[in-house]
């Protein structure tokens, strides 16, 4: 009881108050800081109180930092400058420390002051009348309706929006970067923002539309990159326009020549980057994002691209939110799965296809829930935030943090050392995750973590040979391809922009090209596969029974069984680090031959 | 010395209200506590005096506190004060000589008396030694003291003044004072108010007292318990308030953590601001504070249960509480039975506790005034209008009408010329005879027939909306901004257009017939007009009557009145220096009320620059300001949670309404004048009957603040918008219909409230997202409603 009424309100720390004097110069006693703070407190909340009178007499519920200048005026005290925008600004976390800052963004007066066609701000205020009910009764229209307002718009801003979305919906593909770009910077367009949340919300209409579609989410893109554009309560709408996008069974995705893959992956993206930038914007977006994506991925109804989508979406989000609610669900999810793979019939052919697909999603998340578990419980990083947020660490943290915990494996002298305190969940976790990938899962992980250098050929077991014989014919390629995997996943859910992917990826494969670390993590999983003897040895049935029998390859050998021979093997193996690649931008396997289903 | 002897009146009123009588001696309990406080920052300046002061302090705290409380003491309580404070002030001029030949006078009646005389130097050293800070307030009071003292010895002390001149001369001054000591007790220094705090208690034993009190309560009869649980409210904030001012921050604390669950829950809001007042030096600027310690909490108690609490009380010597009733409460005892519960919840809730009985008993004119008669030429024009419209049937039975309603003298009414009302102009006569057209085909209202609403949303008001104000006739609309604008928007397709310049007026051919055409200037014809002056959020505008004016308020502490024939600002009337947050005309057009944060309501007059009446009473900002039909009374609504209606005449105020639980925001007057609806921030609706000052309903529905009130053009309906984006209509035909109006209720102001606002809400109107800020029904009963469209 006490405590809380210690805590009725806010309350400035005396160190606080002793900063701010030494800034002016001037030293205080413990007593003075004391008393001052306490003092400072009170003229707040009595200005709070003041300022709130300003605010009933506005009709406003919201109070603004101008009723707290009145207020502050009023007693004669001097106003604050600098904070009159009539929208919140929105606090940023710094996971380090539990410190919170308002974003400052800096305005590039030159650009300001040179801008040639400077469009009013806001639209002219207007008085509409209309009947709202006739006696007594009904709803005539609707009131205030939003793009009633469009009208009111000044010329410029209705001619920008017009170029714009004409240019970016329209043929000239240099025109579109140009309109993207120009979008992605343009400080004046503020009071259009409604509108062209209205037209990305038009993917909903234009579904069958690849290329409509990708551009509509490239106008998303454009809003959320600008930083002159607050996007307030317009976050939730640009969400479900991108979650349709990654969740959707889209009309063009009926055809199976359309890379609608791709465009999930991108909304994927979009989806994560509007999380990470805005997600402080709207509060519960998190669950209620992380909800429908469970919602879709628990529905066996949705056709097997919703349910990539859902994966690639909470791949996107973080390896937390892999683990909250993939990772509970995959026993469930698995058994379709499987069914879907098992079932060799000609009609089947393409939804087997599309079944692969998902795995490959699932298997590229849990790989990196796995990685990322694996460093926690290495115990090198200071695991999310000491807070316990329900937002995952953020992507950027993931990347530079990828190389440290391998680094303290192997420096910290014995990797058993290293393994013994984690070793329990972890290791269930890739128990139990062994049991559904097989071999695939590990191999990934053992390639993944080596260095682009040919394979020494791990101590011989019986059980490991086919791995190392399948090795064999892609130890050409395998390394190069599993290393671009591990390191991919902080790449693309990152939302930084382009430059920061160049400079985490070469940092996570120099730590991981640093000797000493390798056989490290190797034993970490080594271990984990091979000290519960009676596992692997089941899971390898169920999931490896067709390769043992045909042709000795892992896995994804079962998809294929009309290749046989060592020839389909290496050729397979070829392909096989695509299914991994999902998440990859979509630019860069644009091309078609890259896709899976081609090879059928 | 002759000025001594013409004092006694003065006294009187320096004095607490004899005839208030039910405390027994507040005069005898005041001042002991104020000269203490008084005297605590003089005692440095008297050395000679302070060895035997902290000889003396233990016992002279004592005697003081045993002296306070006693009703029996009182007049040797009285002699001691009156001692004490001559002896201070002539310390306090040097005049050393004088003051030992008076002391051992003094020692003459008796020896206490000596060490009751230092007590308050003894006090001072104890308690206040942090009172350094008011000084220069204390001297304030003391002269009061002081003065008060000297006068109320009166012939007494006469005997010792002659005895030695000096002190002649020293009494010969106070009187001189005694002007400014009233002028203090009309308008109380702050300091001054605050160290009435200044009585030593011990402040650990506050919490037992309390519970003392607690447990006596919780204990008593049912029908007292009521009753008595109103006591619980104020004692606990004087106490709290005690605490904090003597600087016993912990045990204030305590106190406040213990008690402050068993506040009833419309007090939250004060009891926010009380929690954040822990430091002395914070009382100071804090107007909650003051508004309790300016004024007396004012309690309705059956005799019954205040002889109990009494007997209690003395029983228990409970001396901290009972100085507490004694000096910061008023109870207001009644004969009869106790009220129960319900009837005590409905009137409680204000900043000051209930009203008084007899604040409601002033006889108020309600009655509407009488319409003037329409001579000859009117009735052409009305006839002619008929005839235009191909209806002369109808004509007769409507004349029949105008004229039996106007011939009609309401027995209420105040008389024709008791306030002077302007001459009515050629142009007001025909908008009469426009709005008894109107009437005739206006919709009759009732439950079967509700009105059709039409909604005004501002768009784009990003600036922020803050009032509206819609034009009798309905014919223009006009927004206040946050941003200082007003903008005045033409509903009609008849456009704004200003007067032409004087160049160009002059060139006009004034025998013309449409000379009144031909001087308005085409170029400026717009449907909008914007008036720039205010340089604060615009919070309240006014249309006079007959729209060639209107009235805007703004947060820069001025009034502007605006020419809607040349749309610029004709006047701004400074003098409430401080927000003004609401106005209005008067429905016969010249006067014109405002209201705003210096806790004043003021009347003008459009041609005067000074306010004619300044209406002060209420504890926090005025609110909201309207005219009764008659244009004779003004009521106001106030964040102290009171509405009180005003004497236009003669300033006074004539009735004070209690019972909202929040600050008020919005005032309705019914057509007919006899009934008065109140919107508050607590969502709900209360109807007054003004003639007999009592509360006749509540409408319960709102779930935000009520910022808009309009009974229908024949008062059968009452429509209410709220924050809520609502606009809801009652049935004001059955809210009225059977009044408990008998005398007893009418003497006691007992009201028993029937629970059915469900039976009067008529009906539920959704906006989108638009709260409502203003509502007016056109002449035929069309409901208007108006309000900025808001995105969030």
């Amino acid at each position: 009881m006490a405590e809380r009424e210690e805590r009725r309100f806010v309350e400035l720390p005396r160190e606080s108050v002793r900063l701010m004097a030494e800034s002016a110069g001037v030293e205080l006693s413990d007593e003075v800081a004391a008393l001052l703070a306490e003092d400072v407190c009170y003229r707040l909340r009595e200005a709070t109180q003041n300022s709130s009178q300003f605010m009933k007499h506005t009709r406003r519920r919201k109070l603004t930092v101008e009723d707290f200048n009145r207020a502050l005026r009023w007693s004669n005290v001097e106003a604050v400058c600098g904070y009159g925008s009539q929208d919140a600004l929105p606090f940023r976390a710094i996971k380090e420390g539990e410190l919170y800052f308002q974003e400052d963004r800096e305005v590039n007066l030159v650009e300001l002051a040179l801008a040639t066609n400077i469009p009013k701000g806001c639209a002219e205020t207007a008085v509409r009348v209309h009947v709202s009910y006739l006696d007594g009764k009904g709803n005539l229209e609707p009131q205030g309706a939003v793009p009633s307002a469009v009208s009111t718009l000044t010329d410029d801003l209705l001619k920008y929006y017009q170029h714009v979305t004409r240019a970016v919906l329209g043929d000239d593909p240099q025109l579109m970067k140009v309109a993207l770009q120009d979008l992605q910077s343009n400080s004046k367009i503020a009071a259009l923002l409604p509108y062209f949340v209205y037209v990305v919300s038009g993917v909903k209409s234009v579904s069958h539309d690849l290329e409509q579609l990708n551009r509509l989410l490239h106008i998303a893109r454009s809003l959320i990159q600008n930083p002159y554009l607050c996007l307030g309560s317009y976050v939730r709408s640009l969400i479900s326009s991108v979650m349709y996008c990654t969740l959707e069974p889209l009309a063009a995705s009926i055809n199976p020549l359309n890379d609608h893959w791709t465009l999930r992956d991108y909304a994927a993206m979009l989806l994560s980057r509007i999380f990470w930038t805005h997600g402080d914007l709207v509060s519960g977006l998190y669950h209620q994002i992380l909800l429908s994506l469970q919602k879709v991925l628990a529905d066996p109804v949705r056709p097997l691209c919703s349910h990539y989508g859902a994966v690639v979406g909470l791949h996107a989000l973080g390896w937390k939110a892999v683990e909250r609610v993939l990772y509970p669900h995959l026993s469930t999810y698995w058994a379709n799965l499987q069914a879907v793979l098992d079932d060799y019939s000609v009609s089947n052919a393409q939804v087997k296809a599309d079944g692969h697909k998902v795995y490959g999603a699932i298997l590229v998340a849990v790989e990196r829930l796995l990685k990322m578990k694996a460093q926690q419980a290495a115990g090198q990083q200071p695991e999310g935030s000491p807070r316990h947020s329900p937002r995952p660490d953020p992507p950027a943290e993931a990347g530079l943090g990828l190389g440290r915990p391998l680094l303290q494996l192997g420096g910290g002298g014995g990797p058993s050392a290293a393994l013994t305190p984690p070793a329990l969940s972890l290791h269930d976790m890739y128990r139990e995750l062994y049991d559904f990938f097989g071999d695939s899962l590990a191999a990934r992980f053992g390639t993944g973590l080596r260095p682009p250098a040919p394979l020494p050929p791990p101590p011989g077991t019986p059980e490991k040979e086919p791995l190392a014989f399948g090795g064999e014919g892609a130890a050409r390629k395998m390394p190069q391809l599993t290393a671009s995997a591990a390191a991919s996943p902080p790449e693309e859910e990152s939302p930084r922009p382009a430059l920061h992917r160049s400079t985490s990826l070469p940092r996570a494969r120099g730590a991981a090209r640093q000797p000493g670390h390798r056989p490290g993590a190797r034993d970490v999983f080594q271990k984990c596969r091979f000290a519960p003897r009676g596992a692997p040895r089941f899971s390898f049935v169920i999931a490896g029974r067709q390769a043992g029998r045909r042709c000795r390859g892992r896995l994804f050998q079962t998809s294929f069984p009309q290749h046989h021979g060592p020839g389909h093997v290496s050729r397979y193996a070829q392909k096989l680090p695509m299914i991994g690649r999902t998440a990859r931008p979509a630019r860069r396997w644009a091309r078609a031959e890259y896709s899976l289903h081609l090879l059928l | 010395m002759a000025a001594v002897a013409e004092e006694p009146p003065e006294v009187a009123a320096v004095k607490p209200d004899p005839e208030a009588g039910t405390p027994p001696q507040p005069p005898a309990a005041a001042p002991p506590t104020a000269a203490a406080a008084a005297t605590a920052p003089a005692a440095p300046p008297a050395p000679a005096a302070e060895g035997e002061a902290a000889g003396n302090g233990g016992d002279a705290a004592a005697a003081a506190k045993a002296a306070a409380p006693g009703p029996a003491a009182s007049p040797a309580a009285l002699d001691r004060q009156t001692l004490v404070a001559v002896l201070q002030f002539l310390r306090r001029s040097n005049l050393r000589e004088s003051e030992e030949i008076l002391r051992r006078e003094a020692r003459l009646l008796g020896d206490d008396l000596g060490a009751a005389a230092l007590s308050p130097t003894g006090a001072g050293l104890l308690g206040a030694a942090g009172g350094e800070g008011d000084v220069g307030g204390s001297e304030a009071l003391l002269n009061r003291v002081t003065a008060a003292a000297a006068i109320s010895i009166g012939g007494s002390v006469a005997t010792v003044a002659s005895a030695s001149p000096g002190v002649a001369a020293a009494a010969a001054v106070p009187p001189g004072k005694g002007g400014g000591a009233l002028v203090v007790e009309d308008q109380p220094d702050v300091s001054a108010v605050l160290s009435a705090y200044n009585q030593q208690g011990d402040p650990t034993l506050y919490e037992e007292y309390y519970s003392g009190l607690k447990n006596f309560i919780e204990c008593s009869l049912d029908c007292h318990r009521a009753e008595l649980s109103q006591l619980f409210y104020p004692l606990f904030v004087h106490m709290y308030l005690e605490l904090v001012y003597n600087q016993h921050e912990s045990e204030a604390k305590s106190f406040f953590e213990r008690f402050h669950g068993d506040q009833e829950c419309y007090y939250q809001d004060d009891l926010r601001v009380l929690s954040s007042l822990t430091k002395k030096e914070h009382m100071k600027g804090n107007e909650t504070m003051l508004d309790f310690r300016t004024s007396k909490f004012v309690l309705r108690i059956s005799r019954d249960s205040y002889q109990l609490l009494k007997r209690h009380l003395q029983e228990k010597q409970n001396n901290q509480i009972w100085n507490i009733v004694q000096e910061h409460l008023y109870i207001d005892i009644f004969d009869g039975m106790p009220r129960s519960k319900q009837q005590i919840d409905a009137m409680v809730g204000s900043l000051a506790g209930e009203a008084k009985r007899e604040a409601n008993k002033a006889k108020v004119f309600f009655g509407l005034l009488k319409e003037p008669e329409f001579d000859v030429p009117l009735d052409d024009e009305d006839e002619e209008g008929e005839n235009e419209e191909g209806k002369p049937k109808k004509k007769k039975p409507k004349k029949d009408s105008v004229g039996s309603k106007s011939k009609k003298q309401d027995p209420n009414a105040p008389p024709q010329n008791r306030i002077p009302l302007p001459e009515l102009k050629d142009s007001d006569k025909l908008d009469k005879v426009m709005n008894v057209k109107e009437a005739a085909r206006r919709v009759r209202l009732g439950p079967e027939c509700l009105p059709s609403i039409c909604f005004y949303t501002f768009l784009n008001a990003y600036q922020g909306l803050t009032a509206v104000d819609i034009t009798d006739d309905s014919s223009m609309i006009v927004g206040g901004f946050a941003d200082s604008t007003v903008r005045v928007w033409s509903v009609t397709p008849k456009k704004l257009r200003s007067v032409k310049a004087a160049a160009d007026l002059s060139l006009i051919d004034k025998e013309s017939d449409d000379v009144l055409e031909r001087i308005m200037d085409e170029k400026t014809a717009s449907e909008l007009k914007i008036l720039y002056g205010h340089s604060g959020p615009v919070y309240g505008t006014s249309f006079s009557p007959d729209r060639n004016y209107l009235l805007s308020c703004s947060e820069d502490g001025t009034v502007r009145l605006w020419s809607l024939q040349t749309f610029t600002c004709l006047v701004g009337y400074k003098g409430h220096n401080y927000p003004v947050w609401d106005t209005q005309f008067s429905p016969y057009g010249y006067y014109f009320v405002s209201g705003g944060h210096d806790r004043v309501a003021r009347l003008w007059a459009t041609d005067h620059y000074q306010p004619l009446r300044i209406f002060a009473g209420h504890l926090a900002d005025v609110t909201c300001t309207r005219f009764h039909p008659n244009s004779n009374y003004i009521a106001t609504g106030s964040a102290d949670r009171t509405v009180r209606l005003w004497d236009v005449l003669n300033g006074n105020c004539v009735r004070i309404f209690t019972g909202h639980k929040g600050p008020i925001h919005s005032l309705a007057f019914s057509p007919n004048g006899r009934f008065l609806a109140t919107g508050a921030t607590d969502g709900r609706v209360l109807l007054w009957d003004i003639g007999h000052g009592l509360m006749v309903g509540e409408l319960k529905g709102h779930t935000d603040t009520i910022y808009a009130l309009r009974f229908s053009r024949d008062g059968e309906i009452l429509a209410s918008g709220s924050m809520d984006n609502t606009v809801r209509l009652w049935d004001a035909v059955k809210a009225f219909e059977d009044l408990e109006t008998d005398d007893f209720t009418t003497a006691t102001g007992h009201i028993n409230l029937p629970e059915n606002s469900q039976d009067l809400l008529l009906g539920t109107y959704m906006t989108k997202s638009t709260p409502v800020v203003h509502l007016h029904f056109t002449r035929r009963n069309l409901l208007l409603a108006a309000g900025a469209y808001s995105s969030q």
